[in-house]
């Protein structure tokens, strides 16, 4: 039995598709924010000056105030005017009501705003940042992560209530929403993930903490048959049209001093093989699970973690070791791979082609050894993450509002 | 990436000009365009530099004006497109516009002319650096604070509601359990919240420190004065670790000097000397110690490195009766000829056209505005009258109709000028090698290419006797303003007393 199925669901505006109109909106928030990232990066990497218009900017202001309008819109028409099944479907906060997910997005758009005068503050107090790392973009990244970790949590509480006739949309719409999840991840750690960075400890390391939180509890709670497969097809995706896409659009640096011809946006990185661990998560799930991907008993996830991390950093360790290598060669250096890329601000050099080995932190210590000692680390991390993602999917497979 | 490193650090070790006075004033020549140019340097880099470009001929033959700035490296392929200067509204002869600085460095801006008459380019070169670090306005912290509460309480009550509800079934009710759930809940992510919030402002402050510490800091020296044989000599040595270190550029000739140094007495400001030490090893530089008596002194030392950076070293020296009465008299040939001294009081700007008498008994003359303001753009200009009164014939004076130094009385503005500006010569030479040296004609020639006004053009009326400084004070006070010239061969210093309002 699914409370909230079929009969709650009349009435209450999903289209012929079973996909309401907020759900809608807040996926479109979620995509429109971190294709407006990507675009962004791309701009700075590019052109370099910007203005508050670019539109970048204007996808990122978007998608946060599709977020912050509809999820606002929902809190207010479910606290003064909502039906019956409306208000069964929200939980309360503050003495309004919304779905859990609605309040994620009002509070992203919140975070969004409020980076906004710091970011602006910062820029005339430190200077310029060209980096994706500094604390006014981790306040707007929250509130990016905050809207779509909302728009999963929205999609996930309509499937967890949808019927078995109407779930499969739904189950697309949380695995679509999981994969953008996924992309905001990958750009917020992009700066550390280099194709350069791949033989470097401190990147496996990251991507153990990262990678396996949302791909467990997504393969955890997704009712598709391989939902974290899907996830990551889905920011392999989107991923490969941005790197596809930007190329096309001729552009030039008008920034001093450009250190390098650039006449064309700079595109992302190649993406990530997430899609391996993926399948090897979701082939563990299904092992390990009962019908309905139920999950075991709690008391077995803890193997299931060790278990999953030694899967995710040795299916993903070993894949970006050897596509690493071919990254930096002549072969990827073509529109397909957009192998060597980079910013008008690089000045040339053999470091392009060279792993900058143990990323920057390792203190000159480039043995093998050094880089084993430290990349060991990522089993212990990847079992954290793969643990919380457990937990997350367990506690994700019963939302239901 | 690492090699980036180097780059920035190498960059940020070779810097600016001038004391406590930022701004960049230029007069000379784009093409067959008379231009005043006026750079105002961001004070955190990188930032954005505003520029006004004044086109005085009033020909209205002007159609276009840009601007571009050249890193000292980048050099012509690394430079964006030049932006247009926009016509200011209400000045028909001035255009302004902002330009990015993404590093620190040695930059030249380009500014370029288009018109009637074709097109002509004058080169500025422009230190930048990071000058400070602004503060958080109350207000905006204030916002911040209400926000952050928000999204710190907002979070929590979010964790709260999603323990607390989010499983239920539609028609399911709150239970206690669920209620005492969420309340561990809310405080785990309490504490969670406050240390992810605290290790943000931990962030935050190792960032300001970061940037604090790049703030530019020019080289520490020290100049002693001691007696010699041949007489008193004045000794600056480089103190500072990174030049011991050999982590800057080596020093190129600015006028053929290496260093030009102004001695000030502080703080009468009645004694006042322009030398030029020479290298005695790599961190050593020496000059014969000028006819000046012992007391306190301020030296300011211009220098300009390799990459086209420059940058004035200080200092004060007190110079003991006992250090200048066991010398020796000096001979006069292992003075530099360059070297001048000057003793006296400056003469306060009162009554029309001020003038203070000049050691070959002519006279310099204060032709311009006596009432001064800060940050309004003057040009500084001096008439030089032969003892019968008539417009004096004057010699260049290293390369130059004219130098001047002026000092804020407390010490804490010093700028060099020349005709041509603020700009330092050694860098012009060094990012715009093109250039073309300063004319020692006296008018500027049309068609020359980058070009700096040497000598000021004067009206037919007043031939060559009249040297102009384009410059605006930085800070209202007490200034004193030196100008020298040289005549028949002698190099002749006049003084005056400035007040600035505010």
């Amino acid at each position: 039995m699914t409370p909230g199925a079929t009969p709650s669901n009349a009435g209450d505006g999903p289209g012929s598709d079973g996909i309401p109109w907020y759900l809608g909106a807040v996926l479109f928030a979620s995509t429109s924010v971190v294709v407006g990232v990507i675009w962004d990066i791309s701009w700075h990497r590019t052109i370099g000056r910007d203005s508050f218009w670019t539109p970048a900017h204007v996808a990122i202001y978007a998608g946060g105030l599709a977020a912050g309008l509809s999820c606002g819109w929902l809190a207010l028409k479910t606290t003064f005017g909502g039906t019956g099944p409306e208000v069964g479907r929200s939980v309360r906060i503050w003495g309004l009501r919304a779905p859990l997910g609605a309040w994620l997005g009002i509070w992203g758009a919140i975070a969004m705003l409020t980076s906004a005068p710091l970011d602006d503050w910062w820029h005339n107090a430190y200077g310029l940042d060209v980096e994706i790392l500094s604390p006014p973009h981790v306040v707007l990244a929250m509130g990016i992560d905050a809207i779509q970790l909302g728009a999963l949590l929205m999609a996930l509480s309509w499937q967890n209530r949808a019927s078995r006739a109407r779930r499969r949309r739904l189950c697309f719409a949380y695995a679509y929403g999981a994969g953008m999840l996924l992309l905001a991840m990958a750009v917020l750690t992009m700066e550390r993930s280099f194709p350069n960075d791949w033989h470097g400890a401190e990147f496996h390391m990251i991507s153990a903490g990262v990678y396996p939180v949302v791909l467990f509890a997504v393969g955890r709670a997704g009712r598709l048959s391989w939902p974290a497969t899907w996830a990551s097809l889905i920011y392999t995706a989107v991923t490969l049209a941005m790197m596809w896409i930007l190329p096309l659009f001729p552009a030039e640096p008008m920034l001093a001093p450009i250190m390098r011809s650039v006449d064309a946006m700079v595109p992302p990185p190649f993406p990530l093989l997430l899609i391996l661990p993926a399948v090897g998560i979701d082939m563990l799930l299904r092992r390990t699970s009962g019908s309905d991907r139920a999950p075991p008993r709690r008391s077995r996830d803890w193997g299931l973690a060790a278990l999953g991390s030694i899967v995710f950093v040795g299916v993903f360790g070993v894949a970006h070791w050897y596509f690493g290598e071919f990254m930096l060669s002549e072969g990827a250096r073509n529109y397909f791979f957009q192998g060597d890329q980079w910013g008008y601000f690089s000045a040339p050099g053999p470091w392009q082609y060279e792993f900058w080995h143990g990323g920057r932190f390792a203190g000159g210590d480039f043995s093998a050894s050094h880089f084993w000692v430290r990349a060991v680390w990522a089993l212990p991390i990847g079992f954290v993450s793969a643990r919380a993602g457990l937990s997350m999917g367990n506690w994700m497979r019963e939302v239901r509002r | 990436m690492k090699r980036a490193a180097i780059l920035a650090a190498a960059i940020y070790l070779a810097t600016a000009a001038h004391v406590g006075s930022k701004n960049v004033f230029f007069s000379g020549a784009a093409g067959p365009y008379a231009v005043s140019v006026v750079v105002r340097p961001p004070d955190v880099v990188p930032g954005l530099a505003e520029i006004s470009v004044r086109v005085p001929d009033g020909r209205n033959d002007v159609e276009r004006v840009t601007v571009r700035p050249v890193r000292w490296d980048a050099q012509e392929g690394g430079a964006p497109p030049p932006d247009p200067a926009v016509p200011v509204p209400g000045d028909s002869e001035l255009y302004s516009a902002e330009l990015w600085l993404m590093t620190v460095g040695a930059y030249r801006i380009e500014v370029t002319v288009d018109g009637a008459r074709g097109s002509g380019t004058a080169s500025v070169p422009v230190t930048s650096v990071m000058r400070g670090v602004r503060d958080l306005p109350p207000a905006l912290e204030g916002l911040l604070v209400v926000l952050g509460g928000l999204l710190l309480s907002g979070a929590v009550a979010i964790a709260g509601a999603a323990v607390r509800e989010s499983r239920l079934a539609a028609n399911e009710g709150v239970r206690n359990t669920h209620r005492r759930r969420a309340r561990f809940a809310m405080a785990l992510a309490s504490g969670t919240l406050l240390a992810a919030a605290y290790g943000g402002y931990a962030w935050w402050n190792a960032v300001d420190r970061e940037a604090r510490s790049g703030i530019f800091q020019r080289l520490s020296v020290e100049g002693v004065v001691t007696p010699a044989v041949g007489g008193p000599v004045l000794e600056v040595r480089v103190t500072d670790p990174s030049w011991l270190g050999r982590n800057w550029s080596p020093l190129v000739p600015d006028h053929g000097k290496l260093m030009h140094m102004f001695v000030i007495g502080a703080p009468d400001m009645r004694r006042f000397a322009h030398v030029h030490p020479v290298p005695v090893d790599s961190a050593t530089f020496r000059a014969p110690w000028p006819d000046l008596p012992a007391g306190e002194y301020r030296i300011y030392g211009d220098i300009v490195h390799e990459s086209g950076f420059a940058q004035t070293v200080v200092d004060t020296l007190f110079v003991l009766d006992e250090a200048l009465t066991r010398a020796e008299p000096v001979a006069v040939g292992e003075w530099d000829p360059d070297d001048s001294s000057w003793r006296g009081t400056p003469v306060p700007l009162t009554g029309s056209n001020p003038s203070t008498p000049l050691a070959d008994g002519s006279t310099l003359v204060w032709m311009g505005e006596t009432e001064l303001r800060v940050d309004e753009e003057v040009t500084l200009t001096f008439a030089v009258r032969d003892p019968v009164g008539d417009p004096a014939a004057l010699e260049p004076y290293m390369g130059m109709l004219s130098h001047a130094a002026l000092t804020r009385t407390d010490g804490s503005v010093f700028v060099h000028l020349h005709p041509a500006g603020t700009i330092s010569m050694g860098s012009l030479s060094v990012l715009a090698p093109d250039a073309r040296p300063p004319t020692q004609a006296g008018a500027v020639e049309e068609g020359m290419g980058d070009g700096t006004r040497g000598l000021m053009v004067a009206g037919s009326d007043d031939p060559a006797a009249r040297v102009e400084f384009p410059y605006a004070f930085p800070q209202p006070g007490e200034y004193a303003v030196w100008v020298q010239v040289k005549r028949e061969g002698q190099v002749l210093t006049g003084a005056f007393r400035v007040k600035v309002e505010e």
